[in-house]
């Protein structure tokens, strides 16, 4: 997009018709993304807490105070007692330096951002199959499918833009099939919709998978030359019946047999999922049974196929690559392999780097909580209102022997943190993002950051060096971050911010320099050479509906607001669009609940109660209720269950139980 | 036959020579961007940015829109315009939303943009014949165009201050503001400008039956249920609001406070789509911006074009040509108060 | 898909709406009403000064709420209490029919009408015979939509 900007500030928001993915298009956060840049709650001072509350320091004394907590905590408890939580916001600059910072000057490997709240399942899931945890084809080519199957994704209220091709693919002629326990705006178009039961994805696609070889539709070139662990597949598949697959879904067999035979027979079918697929605590196994079904069909490899996870947060994939996790430096490279280690660290200069695989978000929490994490240093990130279970991360928080953190706006967190420092946002610096296909693409300062905010990498920097690192950190711009980046990583090894000089941007791999990007992933072979399938058994949800908690409760978004509603709430053309939280009640619910809509309700679970205002709609299945998470005053995630995937270690923030009553 | 120009003519210099003469402040234009099909818009103020501006047949926005939106109503502003843009700033004055006496029009012709995906590596001009890639000939296909560029019937901003050729080489006056501007810029007037319009004419009203056929033919529960699928895939985005020159309201009856759309709710009702229809098609210049914002695909400058033409035809009205001819909701003519029936027409 | 079927029941009573101007043809309905004269009783009146006070947005917000249909009574040509309200009203009437019918709703389903003051019958007349032209057409389909 482009900024129009007057006197320092910027005024509006114009489309850019070039950009290859928007064409000139905006959703309305797109149209009013700039209305919160010059909001008055900027925070614009380093902030210390005293008893009395917060007083105004400068950036010396904010940032020495924070060197020596560091510094004295890993003295006394040891570099795994401190952690760092970078945010998908940031430029991959920043990320690639709060990685280095926490390996380098905190030595641990203790880092994570939110994509563990996400996608952490497709990473996992994907680099199994695939050997590259990504998106594996490009949007533009979404519009070429002639099967698109969606899964697990609104993708009209959540990615508009490329629902966008969705659209486009269906005027020309594809076949669309969705399932979704709720009826989402995508059902107007669907030629199939599945109104699957949360948390029974493994069972829908096995039951596909099934009735695709008991009809003999599999691509049986493509597994015998590109695949391995079919046999394997071909076993569990053999127990699983259709019958109870409709049973377990709680979809007609005939529905789910001819979903499966138009994805099979079409010439293209491309799959998209997200947050409906990913968070789970089968997360890892539903990802590594969407790798089954279409390498099964052998929808790999061309445009118009694939396995597409939409990542929703502006630099989640770019925060990944960049290593701002906990078990691989930048480019997915493992801390244990030992090589890798060695590697990094000479690029680096140091001796040696930590080796021990770090902690994940929710894990860090649970550290916390149970005094082994001692300080943590917060960027870009709101786990007061985003994890699960919120009246436990408040007290693992307050817990906490040092808290920073670092943000645009003053949030849950910042009002439980010993320093806040205050951070610039997107429109005020230089640098590069890397959306869901893989983009890396530059984003332009337009404007001063207001008052003495700083860019993150300014700040994690001169932190940096007040910690004795300084020869580890001389960057003097936004360019030689991602120039070393670029070096140390060789999926983007030939990128530069002159290669970078052109609208399309680069997708990675972009291994050597001239090279112009790779559109679609595995097109001759896999990352990994062969894509493997996994037998996934079907295992039901970590909490579901008892008799005490008889509902169960989905969480997600609404279009209009942005996770915590730290920018969005901000500004008024979309606070007004979305001003509260609301709850999905099925008409047949409501009335045994004795609930007429637009009422107060209050909904427990385990964890906690929030009192929240009904909305009775045929949208959603009865036995099924949904909140979105933006809303403070209304948090779902107060009710969401920590349990967690074993290897993505993601949340299962689209299942858990909960009791309904009506007032409150 | 004159050289054709892409940069470096008259349009360029006329900016720069009106920037120069201080006749304005600024000059709003299309600049190149990174590419050649990048079309950026930018408030000018110097001559050698001036040099900057393309010609090239892309429309990425409404300069009529940019200009009412983020134009200083205290300088005076200078503006390249095709004739959709030129017609909306003359709506846009009639409602008192841009005083005229500021506004510099520098029209260009202009027989088409191309669609903003369209893959062409290279500087984009489109002629009423054929097309041209950094000045080698292609042929003219219709897809290459955006559906309301082929429906338009007037491809010269007549109701500008000055006319620039096609091929940027020659140039017309139409007011005393032009004269002024020929004159800071040292050019004469000439002929030679595509002037028989009747192909254009001809060509237009093809497409227009062929468009707006396909909505008549359709029987009424065929239409409705055509309109109201399409108006499904809405997500509230408000693009179409927000890139429509004629869309000047700041407080918009659209918005949930207005309590006559609710809020919260996509699809929005159908009264979002048929308030905008009826506010905007009495008034609409088929520039085609409505539709191009829409990330939904719906065939938005379609609908509101047919309306325009049926009550442009029954009031005797052509938007954006004499600011002195009001809107048509808001006016009645001397005849009509002898008029004693319900109808008009 | 979610898509109306139209239900044409025989019986279906109508929901019409009535802008009546204050001067000419809510006085008109008065009068129908003191002289007991009888008519359909499906119009809801909603009483404007003028009949120019009809946005055509309340017309469209009607309809798309599923009202069946909107009848629009003003002052003769040339009677208007504000001299020429009603002349924009029979503008504004016009462009929203078009838009009707260009959508793919009956135009039929709005009507604009004079009615003076002292046109008690015709008022009435004008109600049963527009209650009359709605039943025939059935139900707004938009009623049924979601």
């Amino acid at each position: 997009m482009l900024l129009i900007v007057r006197d320092e500030t910027v005024i509006g928001v114009q489309p850019w018709a070039r950009h290859p993915i928007s064409q000139g298009e905006l959703c309305i956060k797109g149209w009013n993304a700039h209305q919160f840049i010059h909001h008055s709650d900027r925070l614009q001072k380093p902030l210390i807490k005293e008893k009395k509350g917060f007083k105004e320091a400068t950036w010396d004394e904010a940032l020495q105070l924070v060197a020596n907590r560091l510094k004295q905590i890993k003295d006394q408890a040891g570099p795994d007692s401190l952690a760092v939580l970078s945010s998908a916001k940031s430029t991959n600059e920043e990320n690639y330096v709060a990685q280095k910072f926490t390996r380098v000057v905190l030595g641990t490997n203790n880092i994570d951002h939110c994509a563990r709240l996400c996608h952490a399942s497709t990473v996992a899931g994907l680099a199994q199959a695939f050997g590259s945890g990504a998106m594996t084809n490009s949007i533009p080519d979404i519009e070429e499918a002639n099967c698109i199957f969606i899964i697990g994704s609104n993708t009209s209220s959540q990615h508009p833009l490329i629902a966008t091709r969705i659209w486009a693919a269906k005027e020309k002629g594809a076949k669309i099939i969705v399932a979704d326990p709720r009826k989402i705006q995508l059902c107007e178009i669907a030629d199939i919709y599945l109104p699957m039961k949360s948390g029974t994805d493994v069972a829908l696609l096995n039951g596909m998978m099934k009735v695709i070889i008991d009809q003999g539709l599999e691509d049986k070139e493509f597994i015998k030359e590109r695949t391995e662990g079919f046999d394997e597949l071909l076993k569990t598949l053999e127990k699983v019946s259709l019958a109870e697959v409709a049973d377990i879904t709680q979809v007609p067999a005939e529905d789910i047999e001819q979903a499966a035979k138009i994805y099979a027979q079409a010439e293209r079918a491309s799959l998209i999922y997200s947050m409906g697929i990913t968070q789970h605590t089968t997360g890892t196994d539903n990802v590594m049974s969407t790798a089954n079904l279409a390498m099964l069909t052998g929808n790999i490899g061309k445009p118009g196929t694939g396995v597409n996870p939409l990542r929703g947060q502006n630099n989640v994939q770019g925060a990944c690559d960049m290593g701002s996790l906990p078990n691989v430096f930048s480019g997915y490279q493992a801390v244990t392999n030992d090589e890798l280690r060695a590697k990094m660290a000479k690029a680096w200069g140091v001796a040696e780097l930590p080796a021990r695989v770090g902690l994940t978000v929710v894990e860090m929490i649970n550290a916390a909580a149970a005094g082994e994490l001692k300080a943590m240093y917060i960027i870009g990130e709101n786990p007061m209102l985003s994890d699960p279970d919120i009246n436990h991360v408040r007290q693992a928080l307050e817990n906490l022997d040092f808290l920073v953190v670092q943000d645009i706006f003053p949030t849950e967190v910042t009002a439980l943190a010993d320093v806040v420092l205050p951070a610039a946002c997107w429109a005020e610096q230089d640098g590069t993002f890397t959306n869901t296909d893989r983009r890396v693409q530059m984003v332009r300062k337009a404007v001063e950051p207001p008052g003495e905010a700083k860019a993150d990498w300014e700040i994690i920097c001169q932190l940096a060096r007040l910690m004795g690192a300084s020869e580890f950190f001389p960057f003097t711009s936004a360019e030689e971050i991602f120039a070393e980046a670029c070096q140390v990583t060789p999926l983007c090894h030939g990128m530069s911010y002159k290669a970078l000089e052109q609208p399309d941007g680069l997708q990675w791999p972009c291994p050597s320099e001239g090279h112009p990007g790779t559109t679609i992933l595995h097109q001759q072979q896999f990352t990994r050479g062969k894509g493997k399938f996994h037998p996934i058994v079907y295992k039901e949800p970590a909490e579901v509906p008892d008799k005490d908690y008889p509902y169960l409760l989905t969480t997600g978004r609404v279009i209009a607001q942005w996770h915590t509603g730290s920018m969005t709430r901000r500004s008024p053309a979309l606070e007004s669009e979305f001003p509260e939280s609301f709850i999905e009640i099925n008409p047949e619910d409501a009335k045994k609940l004795g609930i007429k809509d637009k009422e107060p309700v209050k909904v427990s679970s385990r964890r906690g109660e929030i009192q929240v205002k009904s909305l009775v709609t045929d949208r959603i299945k009865p036995g099924i209720v949904f909140i979105p998470f933006h809303y403070a005053e209304a948090a779902a995630n107060v009710l969401t269950n920590p349990a967690l995937d074993p290897i993505a270690k993601i949340p299962e923030f689209k299942v858990c139980a909960v009791k309904i009553e009506k007032g409150g | 036959m004159k050289e054709k120009v892409y940069g470096g003519g008259l349009v360029q210099s006329i900016a720069a020579a009106i920037l120069k003469a201080g006749l304005v402040d600024e000059v709003l234009a299309f600049v190149t961007g990174l590419d050649g099909r990048d079309i950026i818009p930018a408030f000018i103020t110097s001559e050698d940015e001036a040099q900057r501006i393309t010609t090239a047949s892309y429309n990425p926005c409404s300069l009529a829109k940019l200009l009412h939106k983020y134009g200083d109503q205290h300088k005076k502003i200078g503006v390249v315009v095709r004739s959709c843009d030129a017609r909306a700033i003359i709506e846009l004055a009639k409602r008192h939303q841009i005083n005229l006496d500021n506004i510099y029009m520098i029209g260009r012709e202009c027989y088409g943009v191309a669609n903003i995906n369209e893959d062409v590596s290279g500087a984009l001009h489109i002629f009423f014949d054929r097309i041209e890639v950094d000045g080698k000939e292609q042929k003219w296909e219709e897809k290459m165009l955006r559906p309301n560029c082929l429906r338009c019937e007037y491809p010269i901003p007549t109701m500008a201050d000055v006319s620039v050729s096609i091929d940027n080489n020659s140039v017309k006056a139409f007011t005393e503001k032009g004269k002024q501007i020929l004159a800071a810029a040292n050019i004469a007037e000439s002929e030679g400008a595509t002037d028989d319009l009747t192909a254009v004419k001809e060509r237009a009203s093809k497409y227009q039956e062929r468009d707006f056929g396909e909505l008549t033919k359709m029987e009424p529960e065929e239409r409705l249920n055509y309109w109201l699928s399409q108006f499904d895939k809405c997500i509230k985005c408000y693009g179409c609001r927000d890139a429509c020159p004629i869309c000047y309201c700041k407080d918009c009856t659209l918005e949930p406070e207005h309590m006559l759309v609710k809020g919260a709710q996509l699809p929005p009702e159908k009264v979002f789509h048929l308030t905008r229809l009826i506010h905007v098609a009495p008034g609409c210049v088929n520039c085609g911006q409505c539709e191009a914002a829409c990330p939904a695909g719906i065939p938005i400058s379609k609908l509101y074009h047919q309306l325009y033409k049926e009550l442009s035809s029954i009031f005797r009205y052509e938007s954006g040509f004499d600011v002195n001819v009001p809107p048509p909701l808001d006016t009645i003519t001397d005849e009509e108060l002898t008029l004693g029936g319900v109808t008009i027409d | 898909m979610m898509r109306a079927e139209r239900e044409t029941k025989a019986g279906f009573e109508p929901k019409i709406l009535g802008f009546l101007c204050n001067w000419c043809s809510y006085a008109g309905a008065d009068l129908a009403g003191v002289s007991r004269i009888q008519y359909a009783p499906n119009v809801r009146v909603i009483r404007t000064m003028c009949s120019a006070r009809v946005n055509p947005i309340f017309i469209l917000k009607a309809l798309t709420s599923g009202i069946d249909g909107v009848l629009v009574l003003g002052c003769h040509p040339g009677e208007c209490h504000y001299m020429k309200g009603n002349y924009y009203t029979r503008r504004r009437v016009t462009a929203v029919k078009h838009l009707l019918k260009n959508i793919g709703l009956e135009p039929e389903r709005v009507r604009l009408e004079w009615v003076s003051a002292s046109e008690g019958k015709r008022f009435a007349d004008t109600v049963d015979e527009f209650t009359k032209t709605i039943k025939g057409l059935g139900p707004n389909p938009l009623r049924v939509t979601k």
